[in-house]
């Protein structure tokens, strides 16, 4: 029960009303500066560290929190209606989000989102109060072995993400992990795939080749349609707000994305952005609507963002306890508790009570402001839709040019985004899905450096797959689940196959 | 540029592997946010001010670059010391920090020999590491060759092991590596594997036998002993401070030159345990090539004029980072004489390649 | 062009991409490690040219067995014919019906014509061409002034005060709001 007196204790100081403001402020400006492309959560906060150190540590922390919040959620509202995805978590949302906003349910996939992401934040920081010790030993478990695995089984899953065939998942999957080794190997420093071009050394950047892929083609394409053509955004009359059944089809993906979120982002190094894709194609597998998926389904929206925000507050758990940062942008915050004199740690909870206590209550706050700040302003962001079609998908061009230079600063950053845009374009035409790309273009280096350090552990040998107990678990619940499945599947289709010629 | 082995120069704000890549994308991305800032500033200050006229510089805005992305050592650094020159109203014009990640602060190197120089307006931050590259081969310069403004603070490099571990002491981790080097795994983050390397040899092991695994920093080092992977790790120390404060790991051995600092007092120095082996990662302040003198000398003032206000000091001591200020010819000489051990470490312990 | 037809091109690109990939290998060093930095990059170039050829032999299996159906009296129409050229419709794989149960059923956005698609992006390229050395001003609202003309060219005026609108607002807001300094150009 101490837990609970201090973080009363906490919501003491973070109820104060400056503490109030900062939170509210914080949200704002993160949404406004998470909406433009390019811009994501750890960019925003870097923008802004330098204003939170003249502030009181108490002030500063609250104020960056809720730009954090505000961000990730500013991510989802372009993903949603332009298909832009600012930052790996949000890449899900543009998947069915954007399907949803072109069949005039932007309104419902934004607020599915906002609760979505509110339910699985508080979920999450109730999470990190009362576990954190109890959760941190499951990091303890998890080797380079089990990772391995479990992105291995995280990529095969992908694979299943998209309609069609799986042979085109599977190319889709290796263009991405094609695509993610170009740049020095981690492991030696080495240059790799870089065709002679010294610029590529530094790989490609994820949101350039996410925005390619995924805005270009769209804009690109409505664009060269002409007048003549079909609306294809808002074709069906007034945007509705979320309906008895959208509430009904979001509470499960809620849960389950804000559970699976959770205890993936308190792995360290995996972070929310795995939640995200993990809850998509967990929602997408048991759903009975799978035929909805990639067609504006919103459980597809309601998971990934439950668990990208769930994932958020795992990621704590490690930075509070060990002082690991499980994601990006944990490792910035560290950086300003350490700034501030503050090492994270087992030991903060002893040294900082008053603070730290007062940090977690501010998230409380934090979510809270987010709901209240964006649920009201969903239908201003719809409204944008309404554009005329010309103006909005060249305004879409030109925003996604903006954040490929913010980021790479530089003639060959553009380019890059236009080889990546007409790549996108032609995989469309072709069948292939984009998504698993996108996915195995953030997976690679987990999978590729686990799979290099079980290897050198076990001195080359594969044993360590069947004889750790966690990794057993893993490879049988992959062969159960996944493998299995597969194998039936094929061979139902090849007796229909061997039926229907025998028919012919 | 991916944050390999930046990792050695990154403290304890190293992340795993997949915040790799997105601290690397974001991190670009703030780096280009700042950059632009960069841009314009570099871009006015030309024009206000041609190098080398003048007797009051800086006129503009001077940018400081911390060549890797934010969270790093080298960024750490970076606005460290540019928030100690403001705080203490040492410098009063802008100091915007750019984060120009790329090939081991390789590409930032490259920038300030070449794009950079004979400005002005442009200082930077390096370390040990870039000279481990430019030993490795994979950079064509090295601190030693840039214009040297001043090394900062020494970061020393620790062995640590779990504290329940198999390894009590030193000695026992010693006639472990003897037995069988193969099953004492050694974290190690990018180049952090010199020390260790030059360490084994003394000790009469061959370094290439040493089973190193790569890991990105303190963070995913602690986690791998605690879960097994890894027997031992090895970095500078203010990676895993706040696992040693709790006690969850152990330190082994310091390739200090002097004992430490409290709380860590009683730790063996390899030196006094009969392996001589001195490294530390040092950091250090340089400009472009050809930078004018005025330049040169306002900023070795500013930096020892910064390095004795209790700001610094105060930074200093959070970081657990060890005071090395030195200017000048006094500078050169001493990365001149890092360059020359870390050469040397590279070649007999065949990092080159890892062959 | 058939969705057999589309997946045998796919298909040979995809392992012409792959060959050229996994060349692009041999010029990484190896090192004595267990798994070396060339490990990873050859597996996914072997297995693009693997997956390109398994797709553009699935289709030439199915175009036969199309063939053969056609022959057949009596036979319904086969899988994968005349779906139609969806974007991202792969047809004839047909794992799942085009038509959803519940929510709203778009229909599969029609294709522009090629020459109108690579028109486009001849326009987009020469904006990220001339984006730096022009400035972003001026670029900006020449590209947005292109696009919208070629579209609505009755609309000339609000084409004209949404492509200086925009530009200027966007470049206010990136510049002054958030310190990111976009491309003065010849206007610097």
């Amino acid at each position: 029960m101490d837990t609970l007196i201090d973080l009363g204790g906490g919501f003491a100081s973070a109820l104060e009303p400056a503490s109030l403001a900062f939170a509210l402020l914080g949200v704002l400006l993160g949404t406004v500066v998470g909406v433009l492309p390019g811009i994501g959560p750890i960019s925003a906060i870097a923008i802004l560290i330098p204003v939170s150190f003249g502030m009181e540590p108490v002030h500063g922390l609250i104020l960056l929190c809720g730009i954090y919040y505000g961000s990730m959620y500013g991510g989802s509202i372009t993903a949603t209606l332009i298909k832009t995805p600012g930052e790996v978590a949000s890449a899900v949302t543009a998947i069915e989000g954007y399907e949803m906003a072109r069949r005039g349910r932007g309104k419902a996939a934004l607020a599915t989102a906002a609760i979505g992401s509110f339910l699985a934040g508080t979920l999450a920081i109730i999470g990190l109060t009362f576990l954190s010790p109890l959760l941190v030993k499951l990091a303890n478990v998890f080797g380079a072995t089990e990772y391995f695995l479990l992105m291995a089984t995280a990529l095969l899953l992908a694979s299943t993400m998209s309609a069609g065939s799986r042979a085109k998942a599977l190319i889709s999957i290796f263009i991405g992990l094609a695509v993610g080794l170009i740049g020095l190997d981690f492991q030696t420093g080495l240059p790799r795939q870089t065709f002679g071009i010294d610029l590529l050394s530094d790989g490609v950047d994820f949101t350039i080749f996410a925005m390619a892929l995924f805005a270009i083609p769209e804009a690109i394409r409505n664009l060269a349609l002409g007048r003549g053509a079909k609306e294809t955004i808002q074709s069906f009359g007034e945007d509705k707000w979320m309906t008895r059944q959208d509430w009904q089809r979001s509470a499960g993906p809620w849960a389950r994305g804000s559970v699976l979120g959770f205890i993936i982002g308190i792995l360290p190094g995996v972070g929310p952005s795995l939640a995200s894709f993990m809850s998509y194609i967990m929602e997408k597998r048991i759903s009975k609507r799978k035929e909805e998926f990639g067609h504006g389904a919103i459980e597809g929206v309601a998971g990934p963002e439950a668990a990208n925000n769930a994932g958020v507050g795992g990621a704590m758990i490690p930075l509070f306890s060990l002082g690991i940062p499980g994601s990006a942008t944990t490792a910035l915050l560290l950086f300003v508790f350490t700034m501030y004199g503050l090492q994270p740690g087992p030991l903060i909870f002893r040294d900082e009570t008053g603070l730290i206590w007062t940090i977690i209550a501010s998230m409380y706050i934090g979510n809270i402001a987010l709901i209240i700040l964006n649920l009201p302003l969903v239908g201003v962001f719809v409204k944008l839709l309404k554009m005329p079609k010309e103006i909005l998908f060249s305004a879409i061009l030109v925003l996604v040019v903006i954040g490929a230079y913010a980021i790479e600063f530089s003639l060959f950053g553009l380019m890059m985004l236009g080889i990546f845009g007409i790549t996108g374009y032609l995989m469309e035409k072709g069948g292939i899905p984009l998504a698993p790309a996108i996915l195995a273009l953030v997976l690679v280096p987990l999978l590729e450096d686990n799979f290099r350090r079980m290897l050198q552990i076990s001195g080359g040998s594969f044993a360590p797959l069947v004889t750790r107990p966690v990794s057993l678990s893993i490879i049988i619940l992959m062969v159960a689940g996944i493998v299995g499945p597969m194998l039936f599947r094929w061979w139902v289709s090849r007796r229909q196959l061997l039926a229907d010629v025998t028919v012919s | 540029m991916r944050s390999t082995m930046i990792t050695r120069t990154r403290r304890a704000a190293s992340a795993g592997a997949e915040t790799k890549r997105s601290v690397r994308t974001r991190a670009v991305g703030v780096g280009a946010v700042l950059a632009g800032l960069a841009l314009v500033a570099t871009a006015c200050g030309n024009k206000a001010q041609p190098p080398g006229e003048g007797g009051d510089y800086p006129k503009g805005p001077v940018t400081v670059t911390a060549p890797a992305e934010p969270g790093s050592g080298w960024d750490t650094t970076a606005r460290a010391m540019v928030e100690a020159l403001q705080q203490e109203d040492i410098v009063s014009t802008p100091l915007p920090v750019q984060n120009k990640p790329g090939g081991t602060g390789c590409s930032w190197i490259t920038s300030m020999m070449q794009q950079e120089k004979g400005k002005d307006d442009q200082i930077a931050v390096t370390s040990l590491a870039s000279q481990t590259m430019k030993a490795r081969g994979l950079c064509e310069y090295g601190p030693e060759d840039t214009t040297l403004i001043a090394t900062l603070y020494v970061e020393d490099f620790m062995v640590v092991t779990p504290e329940d571990g198999d390894f009590k002491d030193l000695d026992a981790l010693v006639k472990a590596l003897k037995d069988d080097p193969q099953k004492v795994t050694v974290a190690a983050a990018g180049d952090d594997t010199l020390p260790f390397a030059l360490f084994a040899e003394e000790a009469g092991i061959d370094p290439a036998d040493i089973n190193f695994v790569n890991y990105d920093g303190g963070g995913e080092q602690t986690t791998a002993m605690l879960n097994g992977d890894a027997k031992v790790a090895i970095a500078g120390m203010s990676e895993f401070r706040s696992v040693l404060e709790s006690g969850d790991i152990k330190p082994l051995v310091t390739f200090a030159e002097k004992p430490l600092a409290a709380p860590f007092g009683s730790v063996p120095t390899a030196k006094d345990s009969g392996y001589d082996v001195t490294l530390g990662n040092w950091r250090g302040v340089f400009g472009p090539a050809e930078m004018p003198d005025e330049a040169v000398d306002f900023w070795a003032k500013a930096l020892d004029d910064m390095s004795e206000t209790d700001t610094w000091k105060e930074t200093l001591k959070n970081n657990q980072w060890a005071e090395e200020f030195r200017t000048g010819d006094d500078a050169q000489a001493y990365v001149d004489e890092a360059a020359k051990t870390v050469e040397e470490g590279v070649k007999e312990t065949d990092l080159g390649n890892g062959e | 062009m058939t969705a057999q037809r589309t997946d045998l091109i796919t298909g040979g690109v995809i392992a012409v991409i792959g060959a050229v990939y996994y060349i692009a290998t041999f010029s990484i060093q190896e090192t004595a490690n267990i798994v070396t930095p060339r490990t990873f990059p050859a597996i996914v170039g072997i297995a693009l040219i693997v997956l390109g050829l398994f797709l553009a032999g699935q289709a030439v299996y199915r175009a036969r067995k199309t063939a053969l159906a056609e022959a057949g009296p009596g036979v319904g129409d086969a899988p994968g014919v005349g779906i139609g050229d969806g974007a991202a419709a792969s047809a004839g794989e047909a794992a799942d019906p085009h038509e959803p149960r519940g929510g709203v059923t778009l229909e599969a956005p029609p294709e522009p014509a090629t020459r109108k698609v690579v028109f486009q992006f001849a326009l987009f390229f020469v904006y990220l061409a001339i984006l730096i050395p022009v400035g972003f001003l001026l670029s900006t609202a020449a590209f947005l002034m292109g696009l919208t003309s070629i579209y609505a060219p009755e609309k000339w005026i609000r084409n004209l005060i949404f492509s200086v609108v925009f530009a200027v607002i966007v470049y206010g807001a990136f510049v002054y709001g958030l310190a990111v300094y976009l491309p003065v150009g010849i206007l610097g």
